[in-house]
């Protein structure tokens, strides 16, 4: 992907837009005086591709500009207008997508209509560079966030600010934001092709197989305590048992096996009865009536429900009917008919295989709807009488539930012994219910061999993904491509004359640091340690061209541009008004650093983009043939810059 | 139910009446031509009743026409990957309800596309409220489709215009 152009579009929607237009394939440079908008080029190409924070400056950019614009270009010749309204509050989420061949070209300002947001611009874009649709798996316990890699990772290796292009201690854009650091280690192998969604399926498969095996474990771990406290459970039950007199015959101290048959006898025996005759009979009386009752409240329930259900169904029904009425109804909303022949196309005038349904038709249908839906409203009130006479007899039945309830309470607490026996009694069945609750818990020695053996599986299962996961030794593949782009960066350090690179025996990136790495024979030293502004623009120039030369040869998913505001900075002694009247700058070395930027353009015939915004205008042929915009002041004095002078009046 | 009455009116015919998709049409017809101040063009009129009848896709519509067209269906992949089929099932019921707008002039012909020539009765006068529901859902799919390219709004709902 390269850019094309990039239109602005004033606010007041009449004026003409302004429209900066790049050439792709080569060097691009934007010379000009200071304060005429060169840096915010960056930033609204940064805005326009999808970043939610935008960057851009308030005057006087913000202050006209109602609309940016960003037109690209593919590898395969297809065109994308990638257009954003001024951030303002909630819109800045709002964006325009236009896709087309070769004739789209930058939107007029009447078709500027928010039509996507920047999810699905990111998306689209993603899709058309070829970013495979991958979540980002961290590794396990690592306590991020998996994430969608898309353009705007990839942007991230795009652009160098004036800050940034000068910075010794950070090699990439935002990299000195919250988060981002680990956010370019986390994707900068699968940008480079280290690393794909087949090796982040893989981890996050290893990490489901992982916690399958702790879930395996901790089941298997709880089944075995259960056991144990099981052993210890059944003695107590057994001596409770004896006492109970349910047991007779106990040895001293019982195994296991002895302790469940015993367990077995004391379910099997049956507690001794004794009770007063009469005062039996009249229990049994009153239980059995309370049977009874019970049985009649539980009919007239199930009636009540039966009677609830059926109106519900009604109401359903009658609901369906009046629904369907509602919207016959809207003929009414209409107006009078005035074409009557419905066997005719009110267009075409061709007779139709069927005639539609006359307003006519459509009236009578309501007549015979209305009429049903009288019909089965009569019915409501038959079916509520109903239903309050069966709440009347339920009501009756369970008072005289509650009532032979009291009776049965009062005649309990009359006798003592009675009481007593009812307890007994009572205890008996609680420890039996214990009993039978703990034999059925024991004998689970097969559930026991089971749960090893799905924990034996899992863990299996973790070891075989483990070894597929170390094959993939992202690490190493990325080492691998890392070493590729230092072969680059080293002879063009060395051409450039860098500080400590006349010695080194390679100039590499270090994924771990995320900035440049000179190796000497007397050691490694990083870019923190080496000295000057003119080094760490050097190092940062040949290491995002070495990067961007080795993405373009392996046809990665980044986009094919890369854009660097203000790399000779450090040769002029102040902010300089113009560069070129300056005689004390560093020439010689400015003109080699443009000189590089030119040849790599030109070593990677067409498939890479630079664009450059500086100070510097060199009179050389090749550096004037690749200047896209000056903006100097012309032989009458009127100003030259990003913003047309007149959208200031 | 017990009580079968003397005659069943069909069940699609009323719910499927073209004075009912006549309103409608004419509802969403009105609020595009009020939008852009021109005519529909006259294939986007085919995606209204399938937007707006199914009842889970008139759920799922946004409040307001702020949210886009794409942004929803965006949004929504389920009900995307359903309209084609909806929309070929609806297209007979779309042509006979355009035909009964038409006889009523609720609707206009020019050849740019579908006008109206009055203002339809508004939502609030529907005589219940999923009626209601359908014509607001309407409405909101009839500004929609005013500020989208028809060929856009078929790619976009995946269906050949």
């Amino acid at each position: 992907m390269q850019l094309l152009a990039l239109a602005m579009y004033h606010r007041d929607g009449g004026t003409a837009p302004r429209v900066l237009r790049f050439r792709p394939g080569a060097l691009n440079i934007i010379t000009g005086e200071s304060e005429t908008g060169k840096s915010e080029v960056l930033d609204i190409v940064d805005y326009c591709l999808g970043r939610r924070t935008p960057n851009l400056p308030d005057e006087p950019i913000d202050q006209t500009v109602g609309w940016y614009a960003l037109l690209v270009v593919f590898g395969d010749g297809s065109r994308m207008v990638l257009a954003r309204p001024r951030p303002a509050g909630a819109s800045t989420l709002h964006a325009m997508v236009q896709t087309g061949d070769s004739r789209l070209d930058v939107p007029a300002i009447g078709e500027l209509v928010p039509n996507s947001n920047v999810a699905a611009l990111r998306s689209e874009v993603s899709a058309r560079l070829g970013i495979e649709d991958f979540r980002f798996q961290p590794p396990a316990g690592a306590g991020r966030n998996a994430f969608d890699v898309s353009i705007a990772h990839a942007a991230l290796l795009c652009f160098q600010n004036q800050n940034e292009i000068a910075d010794k201690k950070a090699l990439f854009h935002r990299q000195t934001e919250t988060g981002m650091t680990q956010t370019l280690k986390d994707t900068l192998p699968y940008f480079l092709g280290a690393a794909g969604p087949e090796q982040a399926l893989r981890r996050h498969h290893l990490t489901e197989a992982a916690r399958a095996q702790r879930a395996a474990q901790r089941k298997y771990d709880d089944a075995l305590r259960h056991q144990a406290a099981t052993d210890a459970n059944g003695l107590a039950l057994v001596r409770l048992a004896q006492n109970e007199g349910l047991l007779t015959d106990v040895p001293a101290a019982p195994n296991t096996t002895q302790v469940v048959d015993l367990l077995q006898q004391a379910l099997a025996a049956s507690p001794r009865t004794a009770a007063p005759l009469n005062l039996s009979d009249r229990r049994q009386g009153l239980n059995d009536e309370r049977r009874t009752l019970r049985d009649q409240l539980q009919e007239y329930d199930e009636a009540l429900a039966a009677v609830d259900r059926w109106q519900q169904q009604g109401r359903a029904f009658t609901g369906e009917l009046h629904l369907q009425l509602d919207r016959l109804k809207t003929l009414a909303l209409l107006g009078p008919e005035h074409q009557h022949d419905t066997s005719i196309c009110p267009m075409c005038t061709q007779p139709l295989p069927q005639p539609d349904p006359s307003a006519q038709d459509i009236a009578e249908l309501t007549g015979q709807l209305a009429e049903e839906l009288a019909h089965a409203q009569t019915l409501q009130p038959v079916r509520e009488e109903h239903r309050r006479t069966l709440r009347a007899e339920r009501d009756g039945v369970a008072e005289r539930l509650r009532l032979n309830g009291v009776q049965l309470r009062e005649l309990m607490a009359s006798d003592e012994r009675m009481r007593n026996l009812q307890e007994q009694n009572l205890r008996i069945a609680h420890i039996q219910g214990r009993i039978a609750e703990a034999l059925t818990r024991t004998g689970s020695d097969s559930d026991i061999s089971r749960l090893r053996h799905n924990l034996a599986l899992a863990e299996e299962q973790t070891a075989a993904l483990q070894v597929l996961a170390d094959e993939d030794d992202v690490a190493a593949e990325t080492e691998r491509c890392l070493a590729a782009i230092a072969t680059d960066m080293t002879a063009w350090a060395k051409r450039l004359d860098l500080g400590q690179a006349a010695d080194a025996t390679e100039v590499s990136i270090s994924l771990n640091l995320l900035n440049v790495v000179v190796r000497r024979p007397a050691g490694r030293l990083p870019l923190t340690r080496i000295g000057s502004a003119k080094n760490w623009i050097g190092y940062h120039l040949v290491a995002h061209l070495a990067l961007h030369t080795y993405l373009r040869r392996n046809d990665r998913p980044v986009p094919g541009f890369l854009m660097l505001d203000q790399p000779t900075q450090a040769f002029f002694p102040e902010r300089p008004r113009d560069a070129s009247k300056i005689q004390d700058a560093d020439w010689a070395t400015v003109t080699a650093y443009f000189t590089l930027l030119n040849e790599v353009a030109q070593l990677n015939e067409g498939s890479l983009q630079i664009i450059v915004s500086d100070h510097a205008n060199l009179p050389d042929s090749w550096f004037q043939d690749a200047v896209i915009a000056n903006w100097r002041p012309d032989e009458d004095g009127n100003r030259n810059a990003l913003i047309p002078p007149g959208w200031l009046g | 139910m017990t009580t079968t009455p003397h005659h069943r009116v069909p069940e699609a015919e009323a719910l499927f009446n073209p004075a009912f998709g006549a309103y409608l049409l004419a509802s969403s017809v009105h609020a595009a031509v009020k939008k852009v101040e021109g005519p529909l063009p006259w294939p986007s009129a085919f995606l209204v009743l399938p937007l707006v009848l199914p009842e889970d896709t008139r759920r799922s519509l946004p409040g307001k026409s702020t949210v886009t067209l794409m942004a929803w269906a965006h949004a929504n992949p389920r009900h995307q990957a359903a309209f084609a089929e909806r929309a070929a099932a609806l297209t007979d019921y779309t042509r006979a309800s355009l035909r009964t707008a038409l006889r009523h002039q609720a609707i206009g012909t020019s050849p740019q596309g579908l006008t109206c020539p009055r203002a339809p009765k508004p939502s609030s006068q529907a005589p219940g409220e999923e009626v209601a529901e359908c014509a607001r859902a309407a409405v909101l799919v009839g500004r929609w489709l005013a500020t989208t390219d028809p060929a856009r709004a078929f790619t976009v709902l995946g269906v050949r215009p």
